[in-house]
């Protein structure tokens, strides 16, 4: 197969009448894909075409379409030529290692580790899940836990994403963790993240609700998730608290701040820390 | 998680075939997706639907994390496969390259109720009869 060196961009405006026909009209013609917008379609090809041909070519279909519809539409193309790309490289090497707290850094599992890795390196590779180490509510919920877990701390990691806060967690020197979500990606990519980060004994998933929990009392509850589910989750949330345990709470905007201070309290949970990223807080709770 | 929404991207690609080319590539690149995450799932997703466009919306989070859903192929596609054509009529109102049943028609509707702006069944129906004289197809029966 003959490699391709360049592709046309094809950029039309078009009416959305007419939107599929045009669509479809570039698939007949050869384009290998189409990205949509509000007001134009781009339709990719390689460059087993020359610009002359596709513009004719293109060209053409549209009229003829003008006369199938029969009635006039807006049509507006612009082609462009760009060189081939290796855009998986180019996306990966826009990834590097991240410091966060005092001893704690994540990384994309094909980035080599650091000479001046810290302690604790949690290996993540960016996918479906959320919780790449990249928002600033992971990075707040990672501080929180590093500075409140201690050795052998139970752990419950409500919404748990890609892990990633359990992971943590565990590699501070915890024991049991327990991570759920609701969405099933996000705890298989968890389980994923948990066997290549080597601590998966101790380390128990599920795909579900806090419902579905068995009543028992953990050292740290940690929280990222958003502000209705934590309106929802906050009258359970002492329930699986010890009495001298914390709960950490973000995925909270700072104009969600009063609404989620007056929950805690209706709910006997003392705030005892608040940090801030950008919009984002992360509140330090323990029973009051 | 938290999740905050940074970009939503359309794209159309042929299922089960999604690759690191465009459109992929450049669209998915630019808000710092993973790639080969998205073709891995959108090709597993799509396999059963080999030969269609399956249009795709993917969701961008502020972390760099996505998620996606596939809607169902344009009725202009459903309809090419119905009346097994390679190509749509150039000349519609005077070229007839095809036939569908009511039938298929109804099927094809039945199919893109979800992603249609649609009120019942009867106006789905009618909205892909159009597409097919659009595209130089006969509705049988």
């Amino acid at each position: 197969m003959k490699p391709t060196h360049f592709y046309h961009q094809v950029t039309i405006e078009t009416s959305t009448d007419v939107i599929e026909l045009v669509n479809l009209s570039l698939f007949e013609l050869g384009a290998m894909g189409l990205v949509e917008t509000e007001k134009s379609v781009t339709a990719f090809f390689s460059d087993a075409f020359s610009s002359a041909e596709l513009s004719t070519s293109i060209s053409r279909r549209m009229s003829e379409l003008q006369q199938a519809v029969d009635m006039p539409f807006l049509f507006r193309m612009q082609i462009e030529q760009f060189p081939e790309r290796d855009w998986n490289a180019e996306w990966k090497s826009a990834w590097k290692p991240l410091r966060v707290g005092h001893s704690l850094m994540i990384k994309p599992s094909w980035l080599p580790m650091p000479k001046d890795a810290p302690p604790v390196v949690i290996e993540i590779d960016p996918e479906m899940a959320f919780g790449s180490g990249d928002h600033s509510t992971t990075q707040l919920m990672l501080q929180m836990i590093e500075k409140n877990s201690k050795s052998q701390d139970r752990i419950l990691d409500i919404g748990t994403g890609t892990g990633i806060l359990s992971i943590a967690a565990r590699k501070l020197g915890c024991g049991i963790v327990i991570a759920f979500d609701v969405d099933q990606i996000a705890s298989v990519t968890c389980k994923k993240n948990a066997m290549m980060n080597g601590i998966h004994s101790h380390f128990h998933i599920f795909t579900g609700m806090i419902s579905a929990l068995k009543p028992t009392k953990f050292d740290l509850i940690a929280a990222n998730v958003n502000r209705f589910q934590i309106l929802a989750m906050l009258p359970q949330l002492p329930l699986f608290l010890k009495d001298d345990g914390i709960c950490l709470i973000s995925g909270i905007l700072d104009s969600e701040e009063d609404q989620i201070r007056q929950a805690c309290h209706a709910y006997g949970l003392l705030i005892t820390d608040m940090q801030k990223d950008k919009e984002w807080l992360a509140f330090e709770t323990r029973k009051e | 998680m938290a999740k905050k929404v940074v970009a939503q991207v359309k794209l159309q690609i042929p299922a089960a075939h999604a690759t690191p080319s465009p459109p992929v590539g450049p669209a998915l690149g630019q808000h710092g997706v993973n790639i080969m995450e998205f073709c891995k799932a959108f090709n597993a997703k799509t396999q059963d639907k080999q030969g269609l466009i399956i249009p795709v919306i993917i969701t961008v989070y502020q972390d760099r994390t996505f998620t996606f859903i596939t809607k169902t192929p344009p009725a202009a596609v459903l309809l090419k496969k119905a009346a097994g054509l390679e190509k749509a009529s150039g000349e519609p109102n005077r070229t007839k390259v095809g036939k569908v049943t009511k039938a298929q028609v109804r099927e094809i509707a039945e199919t893109k109720m979800p992603d249609l702006n649609a009120n019942d069944i009867d106006m789905a129906v009618r909205m892909v009869e159009g597409t097919a004289r659009s595209m130089g197809i006969i509705v049988e029966g």
